[in-house]
């Protein structure tokens, strides 16, 4: 249940991020990565008119949650050409209050709409009660915590009639009762909801700066096994905390994240998302192509001993 | 603490200004419990506020960013969000901001907001309401003559209605152009009735108040024979079929004898 992959790359090499590169078709070719972007409501005409050399695209549910208009008209323009992942925040999967069917089905409805082969959510909860909280309010790592959510998740997927990817999120804050460190929780509701993890980088690196915690050491510690989909973005910088607010380019700090991870996983689906301060679409473009470039070079990095 | 009650603990600290939750979350290096929850709390309510801006862009132009958020802000604690479409949010908007201008001096200068409101909003629902599948008026004449007037039209699904004694309509238009808007509002000579319908895109048409209570009954669902009997012969039915498309269907009623007439089934004509 992983975007469609290619096969495995090999080799390593010394990696250089800046490197200009042009893209001018979609390189089937290369055995690395699959390469996506979030799709924005006000990139979809542009993105129609230049159909960028992509080999999926991600779509966030909750922008299409209504049943017309022009969005999506543009939707199905754009899935005539690229298979979709379906993303979604509203899942509220360690939520305490039911699950909410009717989100769930028009969740479902959309992935029908459009064939979607991959739904996503958040590991977290989003609502208290009725009360929608619409941000993505992390929960403590410990037993309690994990039964909850497996338990959803499993409830969820059955709904769905397919298995799900979760994702970490970054947080502002860390729970007293939290007794799991976040790679063994993330592995732990991987292997027991038969999910798969939508690993995201620059929320870990943001929870390194924010709680002092490794974002290396966490990705290691997590089973490459589990990732199906990797996410990269940018934070704002507070000095004193970092905000997961996909408001940026992606870090050097979450590129060499990555190029860690690629020498680990390099054939893993990625996706560059950018959700305010919306900058053109060639330079969110640019951030993907930059992803399928460092997998390149990750790819023919000479092998080291093991 | 159980999950639950946990989760209810953060909520309360969101919607609230205390730090219940301090308790619970530890203190950093960086972050005290009090600045993180304080975190969480501005990016609900930054959310919250986009998506009334997203809505209201006149209204916000009218009372400047700054103004609008403070506004966005005391709304999402008296009217917490209980959709997870942020599309449907704010459904109480105009009626808070109607109360408040009785207790706010910086709203006085603005009778016309609520109104204003509300036609911001069903422009809004307007723009991502469902399609209509096409109508074709020959549809009509199949129909036998003598259950004509059992028709029922139906009216896209785009398509609202909205009267102001306040000139809403210019109002909104000015505030969403670059020009800047009137200092001050007078109400109009007569109450303006307005359609509001996605052709795409989002226009808002003013009708006679005649056609305004037609398409009114159409949307109660009153039958063809009771609309022309109030309203007068449907002149205008090929126009909006046909170039408006404001009417995207009919049906008849078909009633079982062994029910009582007030639980019509319905067959459907034009589309569904």
């Amino acid at each position: 249940m992983t975007l469609p992959h290619s096969p495995p790359a090999r080799n390593k090499t010394a990696v250089s991020l800046n490197e200009p590169s042009k893209e001018t078709e979609r390189d089937t070719s290369h055995p690395g990565i699959r390469l996506g972007i979030g799709l924005r409501n006000q990139h979809a005409a542009e993105f129609i008119a230049c159909k960028p050399p992509l080999d999926w695209v991600e779509i966030l549910a909750d922008n299409y949650l209504d049943a017309g208009g022009i969005e999506h008209k543009h939707l199905e323009r754009i899935r005539h050409d690229y298979p979709f992942a379906l993303h979604s925040v509203g899942m509220s999967i360690g939520g305490s209050s039911p699950l909410d069917r009717t989100y769930l089905q028009q969740l479902k409805s959309l992935g029908e709409r459009y064939a979607c082969g991959v739904f996503s959510d958040h590991l977290c909860f989003t609502s208290v009660g009725t009360v929608q909280m619409h941000d993505l309010l992390p929960l403590p790592y410990n037993e309690e915590t994990l039964k909850h959510v497996v338990k959803r998740i499993q409830h969820i997927q059955d709904f769905l009639g397919q298995a799900i990817l979760v994702e970490n999120v970054s947080s502002y804050l860390q729970y007293k009762n939290s007794s799991l460190h976040e790679a063994d929780f993330l592995n732990a509701v991987c292997e027991e909801a038969g999910c798969s993890l939508l690993l995201d980088l620059n929320n870990l690196y943001v929870n390194q700066y924010n709680h002092g915690t490794s974002a290396e050491k966490t990705m290691n510690n997590i089973r490459m096994e589990h990732v199906g989909e990797i996410h990269l973005g940018g934070f704002e910088d507070y000095n004193d905390y970092l905000l997961d607010a996909h408001n940026h380019a992606v870090a050097e700090p979450v590129w060499r994240l990555y190029a860690s991870l690629l020498r680990q996983k390099p054939e893993v689906a990625t996706m560059v998302e950018w959700d305010n301060d919306l900058p053109p679409l060639s330079e969110l473009l640019a951030e993907a192509y930059k992803a399928r470039r460092l997998s390149k070079q990750v790819a023919t990095e000479p092998s080291r001993p093991s | 603490m159980t999950l639950e009650e946990l989760q209810k603990q953060f909520y309360r600290s969101l919607l609230g200004n205390g730090f219940a939750l301090s308790k619970s979350i530890t203190d950093n290096r960086q972050l005290s419990a009090q600045k993180s929850i304080a975190i969480y709390r501005n990016n609900m309510h930054s959310a919250l506020a986009r998506a009334l801006q997203a809505i209201h862009p006149a209204c916000r132009r009218i009372l400047g960013a700054s103004y609008f958020n403070q506004l966005a802000r005391a709304y999402a604690v008296q009217y917490p969000s209980r959709n997870v479409n942020l599309n449907h949010y704010g459904e109480n908007f105009a009626d808070f901001i109607a109360a408040l201008r009785r207790e706010k001096k910086e709203l006085v200068d603005f009778p016309y907001l609520e109104d204003l409101i509300r036609l911001e909003r069903q422009c809004h629902q307007a723009h991502y309401a469902a399609d209509d599948l096409p109508f074709d008026l020959a549809q009509l004449a199949e129909v036998e003559k003598q259950k004509q007037g059992d028709l029922i039209f139906k009216t896209s699904h785009s398509l609202s209605l909205f009267s102001s004694v306040w000139p809403v309509r210019v109002i909104r238009e000015i505030n969403l152009s670059a020009e800047q808007s009137a200092a001050r509002v007078e109400p109009l000579a007569e109450r303006e009735y307005l359609v509001i319908h996605r052709t795409p895109p989002v226009t808002i048409s003013r009708v006679g108040r005649r056609h305004y209570k037609i398409l009114h009954a159409m949307r109660m669902g009153d039958k063809l024979s009771a609309i022309i009997e109030r309203c007068g012969e449907m002149e205008m039915l090929s126009d909006w079929v046909q170039n408006k498309k404001w009417l995207q269907g009919f049906y008849l009623p078909i009633y079982n004898e062994d029910l009582d007439d007030e639980n019509p089934r319905t067959s459907p004509g034009g589309s569904n």
